[in-house]
């Protein structure tokens, strides 16, 4: 069979070129430690690839989003633990004094702003910009402080009401926010009380939407009887007789109503009115403090002290729900990052070159490579025309 | 004499065999090149004495050792080698764009934009978060860009190239024409010129891998026309050039310069390859792109549209709108914008800053009909609101004591409804509005002033006004005019309106209107269909005061709950209106108290456009563009990362916008064949490897193919060195022999010469 000068140099030039070919890509291989690296490697598996590190790159997230979440947890449990020790520090106190003398109840009265100062700057903690305990708005300072002559006269929650829920998981959705008023303040609310009365008014029967205690203030300017629950700022007039057995009088600056029965309403004065189950932290330690400070009001400093236990213990309890949440996130974020581990294996048994198949690889390519140019050699080299 | 006769022609038979032959080994490593072979023939014999005696030999033309179906196989096969060679190069480069299998790829790149929206809902006036969303999208927009040029670029490179090509094929035609020429002249003096015919066989080939072509041999094949999809470019010893031009804004053509006939379906070659990814591929992977591109854009924007910046109670910023500005427009005609709007409606809420009261309008948009123009004196229409599209942009404006938003979510205090009617005329009253007055009010509406009665929209007659006191006070009078058109809403008073049915009314009878003012709506809607929710009162008595008194809450499913608003619940308590959505209701207390049957409603919106018209024009849209190459985040919230429209609560200060639009990353969308747009693009990245395989696939087979043949080619037409030196001693021997044999002729006339 005879073979051709050109068609010799075809099939050397062939076989040259694809070895030099496969030796680039397997070079390729060994520089990137990727057997796969452009989709048109192989489409299925480059397809299998991308989709698992999008997962991946979604489930960064969410196993981010988990760990910030549970950071704000720990924060929200720390500051909480932190309240509640220096609670239970003052109920131990209070406790005390509640079976001592006067002197004692002056001195722990006199401690009890700067608690608070210290509770009120600890609910109001930031973290990245946002307040722990602000509700949906973590913007704005969630507690306001109103004193008068230097003395604490009441701790205001103006954040949000309004809980977020954020996406911590596919598919898994918790609340992202804290509501310190919700937090910090009792949720059973009973009854409402009168508590020092000598007016002949009686509690309606309307469900009153009043929290804490406060003062109810019942004046007679005229034929009438004026009532007001915001210190005069608004009043509702009832005319008496016949009164009414549901007055709604209502705060003109936070809109909730106490319902007053009227029909035996016999004289003006200040009624001290209690929200059994709707006290806050804050303003029973200034009720306490207030009744500390006075004589005769051992019934009420108990009845505020239990409210006062009520709250802490609701503080304790939820300190152990909240850590409690963290843990749960802390599980759900390990089986996530377990997710992403085995992902990214996939990923590595699917992409990453073996690189001692490769080795041996470029090994035959390049025996093929010398090969081909050595037979092309030989045979170009041994030619009759040497002989002639 | 004969035998030195006999001695030349066998010296000039081996001279002109040595000649032949290295002819040949001078064309060894010629493309194109057909070896010739010697061609000997005996000369006529000389008889005498009875014998006939042999006179030498003759050498012929040499035989030109060539395969013709071979050759057309050949032809055939290098074209589609090149044109599979050629695709596969621009192919790889187009892929080479994509670098998908690297962190930066496209895909990483839309899950990370996601994940920044997300990351967004979880803090909404968060700056730093604010920032990473525009900062992810311009990546996600610029990577759209990049590839959406690129593809634009290649298609206008394969153009030039088509056409340098096209003039490559047109010198080569001309060639092969002029060669054609020679051999005519050849022929006629019997000349075969077998090396001219392979210098016009392989300027054939030329062509051939330039493009796809078919050869016809003229006579006895010493001319050879040759064809370009069915038309001639050489017809004997004429060429006809051709060129290449677009034929639409997606395809090539090519046809006879001055015909203007062009074939769009060409194949094979270098050419073919191109038209092949230019017209069959290219427009389909761009439109792909730009349909991902397209519903990312609309399906964001859409929501965008919807929702407002986040409300800072501190520094007062955000919520709603003052002014908005739209994008410089090409055109005024709806039907000329691209994404297309269709027939909808807008809906847009106006806050009146003094009095807090919002109020929500709508105006329709007719997609066929309407310009920006029309729409814009549309929304001009409405209380507090001025529209004007001026220097090609729509530039909306709320009155100094008024604000504008498009939040979908329900009015913060429901709507008026009629809750008794005891009409016995047929045309049904309806009430609608937010009412603004004092308290809650029943108000009973008499018709008067129509004789007996009378036709809706046809006879003139009033409607008295009269309040829900013990002894009722007439608080106006309504006049429902002649040419009134029936479901119009009359306005009456404190926001309150009323309508009346096609039909007709009697004189003389009432109907009641609930006009509430204690519920109050917050929260959010983030539902996908419209949804009305009618509150009906059980019982009557004062909230949370009245034992046994309910609030029946029907959804337009038929869906029912109850919820206590009597002793027990406490006033001001917000409620649930729907578990599945964020629509909360809070029932104050009010001493004028509820009365068993009044009824309002909550209406919520699953789309304040459903026209598509705001998003398009660029009224508080987040995205820009209308395709790849366009794509671009809205300059002003680039700038100022606060403006994106994160809320869509009635409090304007929560993430749940922001939130549905992060959802949009699961969402399988319907134009894109109901995928992810992750996994779309996945999907075209794919099909783009996919289209690669095959390809290489085809020119890897069609290269062995092409080896294989010329390997057949080589071992009839290929120069074998040793074959020729082997012939070559053949000849040199004869060459030799034929000497000695005339140098013997000569020693023996000699001898016979030295006797005489």
């Amino acid at each position: 069979m005879s073979f051709s000068f050109d068609g010799l140099y075809r099939s050397t030039s062939y076989a040259l070129e694809k070895q030099a070919t496969a030796m680039a890509l397997l070079s390729e291989q060994v520089s990137t430690g990727s057997q796969i690296n452009r989709i048109s490697d192989s489409p299925s598996e480059a397809n299998r690839i991308m989709s698992l590190s999008s997962n991946n790159t979604r489930l960064s997230y969410f196993t981010e989003e988990m760990a910030d979440f549970s950071d704000k947890l720990n924060l929200a449990s720390s500051l909480i633990e932190s309240m509640s020790e220096q609670l239970t520090d003052f109920k131990g106190k209070l406790t005390q004094a509640l079976s001592m003398g006067g002197t004692h109840k002056e001195a722990l009265a006199l401690g009890i702003d700067d608690l608070l100062e210290n509770l009120v700057s600890l609910a109001n903690t930031e973290r990245n910009g946002q307040h722990v305990f602000g509700g949906a708005d973590g913007v704005s300072k969630p507690y306001v402080v109103e004193k008068d002559n230097g003395l604490i006269t009441g701790v205001y929650y103006q954040g949000s009401y309004e809980d977020r829920k954020i996406e911590v998981a596919p598919s898994v959705e918790l609340s992202s926010v804290f509501i310190g008023d919700k937090m910090f303040r009792e949720s059973s609310r009973q009854a409402v009380e009168f508590i020092t009365n000598t007016t002949g008014a009686e509690v309606g029967s309307g469900t009153s939407s009043v929290q804490g205690y406060f003062e109810l203030e019942i004046t007679k300017p005229g034929a009438d009887y004026e009532l007001s629950i915001d210190g005069g700022l608004s009043s509702v007039t009832v005319a008496v007789p016949p009164g009414n057995a549901n007055t709604a009088v209502t705060d003109s600056r936070t809109g909730k109503v106490l319902f007053v029965d009227t029909t035996n309403l016999t004289d003006v004065g200040t009624v001290t009115v209690n929200a059994p189950g709707t006290h806050d932290v804050f303003n029973l330690l200034i009720n306490i403090r207030d009744l500390l400070m006075s004589s005769d009001v051992k019934e009420e400093l108990n009845a505020t002290a239990d409210s006062f236990f009520t709250v802490h213990e609701k503080m304790v309890a939820a300190f152990a729900v909240i850590g409690g949440r963290a843990s749960t996130l802390g599980i759900m974020k390990d089986g996530y990052e377990n997710v992403q581990f085995n992902a990214k294996e996939e990923i590595a048994r699917l992409q990453d070159a073996d690189i001692a198949q490769v080795a041996v690889d470029i090994t035959r390519r390049e025996t093929l490579y010398q090969m081909s140019l050595g037979i092309a050699g030989k045979l170009l080299s041994t030619s009759l025309m040497n002989f002639l | 004499m004969g035998d030195f006769s006999i001695g030349i022609s066998g010296i000039y038979a081996a001279h002109s065999a040595m000649t032949t032959i290295g002819n040949n080994i001078a064309n060894v490593a010629t493309e194109g090149y057909h070896r010739q072979r010697v061609n000997l023939r005996p000369n006529d014999p000389e008889y005498g004495n009875g014998v006939s005696i042999g006179q030498g030999a003759t050498i012929l033309e040499p035989d030109r050792l060539i395969d013709r179906f071979l050759e057309i196989a050949m032809l055939k096969q290098e074209s589609s080698n090149e044109q599979y060679t050629r695709e596969l190069s621009v192919l790889k480069s187009i892929e080479n764009t994509f670098n998908d299998m690297g962190e930066t790829g496209l895909s990483d790149t839309i899950t990370k934009f996601y994940n920044s929206l997300r990351d967004l809902s979880s803090e909404p006036q968060n700056s730093v978060n604010q920032n990473s969303v525009t900062n992810q999208a311009s990546v996600l927009a610029s990577q759209l860009n990049t590839i959406g040029t690129y593809l634009d670029e290649i298609e206008g490179q394969i153009y030039l190239e088509a056409v340098n090509l096209a003039d490559e094929v047109n010198s080569l035609s001309a060639s092969v024409a002029e060669m054609n020429y020679r051999l005519q002249e050849l022929g006629i003096h019997s000349v075969e010129g077998s090396n001219l015919r392979d210098q016009r066989d392989q300027a054939i080939s030329e062509i051939g891998k330039i493009i796809g072509v078919t050869t016809q041999p003229v006579g006895t094949g010493a001319l050879v026309n040759v064809f370009v999809g069915g038309f001639p470019i050489v017809m004997g010893t004429n060429s006809t050039e051709i060129e290449i031009s677009p034929v639409t804004s997606s395809s090539l053509g090519i046809s006879p310069v001055g015909v203007k006939n062009y074939n769009s379906e060409l194949r094979g070659g270098k050419l073919g390859g191109l038209f092949a990814i230019k017209n069959d591929y290219i427009g389909t992977l761009k439109d792909e792109f730009n349909k991902l591109a397209l519903d990312i854009i609309t399906t964001i924007n859409k929501f965008h549209v919807q929702g407002v910046p986040s409300y800072n109670e501190d520094t007062k910023v955000g919520g709603s709108f003052t002014t908005l500005d739209g994008w410089e427009m090409l055109t005024d005609n709806l039907s000329e914008i691209v994404p297309p709007i269709s027939d909808g409606k807008i809906y847009v809420r106006m806050t009146d800053i003094t009095t807090g009261q919002i109020r929500r309008y709508s105006i329709d948009v007719e997609a066929a009909t309407d310009t920006i123009t029309s729409v814009a004196a549309k929304l001009d229409s409405i209380d507090g609101l001025s529209a004007s599209f001026s220097n090609s942009s729509l530039h909306i404006e709320s009155g100094s004591n008024y604000k504008f938003d498009f939040l979908p979510s329900p009015l913060p205090s429901p709507e008026s409804t009629v809750f008794s009617s005891g009409l016995s005329g047929t045309s049904v009253p309806s009430a609608g509005g937010v009412f603004s007055g004092t308290g809650n009010q029943n108000y009973t509406m008499t018709i008067v002033n129509v004789a007996g009665g009378g036709t809706v929209g046809t006879d003139s007659f009033d409607v008295q006004v009269w309040d829900g006191a013990a002894v009722p006070n007439l608080v106006g009078t309504i006049t429902v005019p002649p040419g009134y058109t029936p479901g119009e809403s009359l306005t009456t008073f404190d926001g309150l309106e009323i309508g009346f049915g096609a039909g007709n009314v009697v004189a003389g009878e009432s109907f009641e209107v609930a006009a509430l003012n204690s519920p109050q709506v917050t929260g959010y809607y983030a539902g996908e269909n419209d949804e009305t929710y009618t509150c009906t009162v059980i019982g009557t008595g004062k909230v949370g005061v009245t034992d046994g008194l309910k609030l029946q809450i029907v959804n337009s499913s038929g869906g029912i709950r109850e919820i206590n608003i009597g002793e027990g619940y406490v006033p001001g308590e917000p409620f649930l209106v729907d578990v599945k959505q964020g629509v909360k209701l809070q029932m104050d207390f009010y001493d004028q108290g509820l009365v068993d049957g009044q009824t309002f409603e909550i209406n919520s919106l699953s789309d304040s456009d459903t026209s598509g018209f705001l998003a398009v024009t660029g009224i508080n849209s987040f995205f820009k563009g209308h395709d790849a190459t366009s794509i671009s985040v809205n300059e002003k919230i680039r700038e100022a990362p606060s403006l994106i429209s994160v809320s869509l609560g009635i409090d304007m200060s929560d993430g749940e916008n922001i939130k549905r639009i992060s959802q949009i990353s699961d969402k399988p969308m319907e134009n894109l064949g109901f995928m992810t747009h992750e996994s779309y693009y996945r999907k075209i990245a794919t099909g783009l490897a996919q289209k690669i395989n095959v390809t290489t696939l085809n020119q890897e087979n069609s290269e062995h193919v092409v080896l294989e043949l010329k390997t057949q080619h080589d071992r009839i037409s290929g120069v074998d060195i040793n074959n020729e030196a082997a012939e070559l001693m053949i000849y040199e021997q004869m060459f030799q022999s034929m000497a000695k044999y005339l140098n013997m002729i000569k020693e023996s006339m000699q001898e016979v010469m030295n006797i005489l």
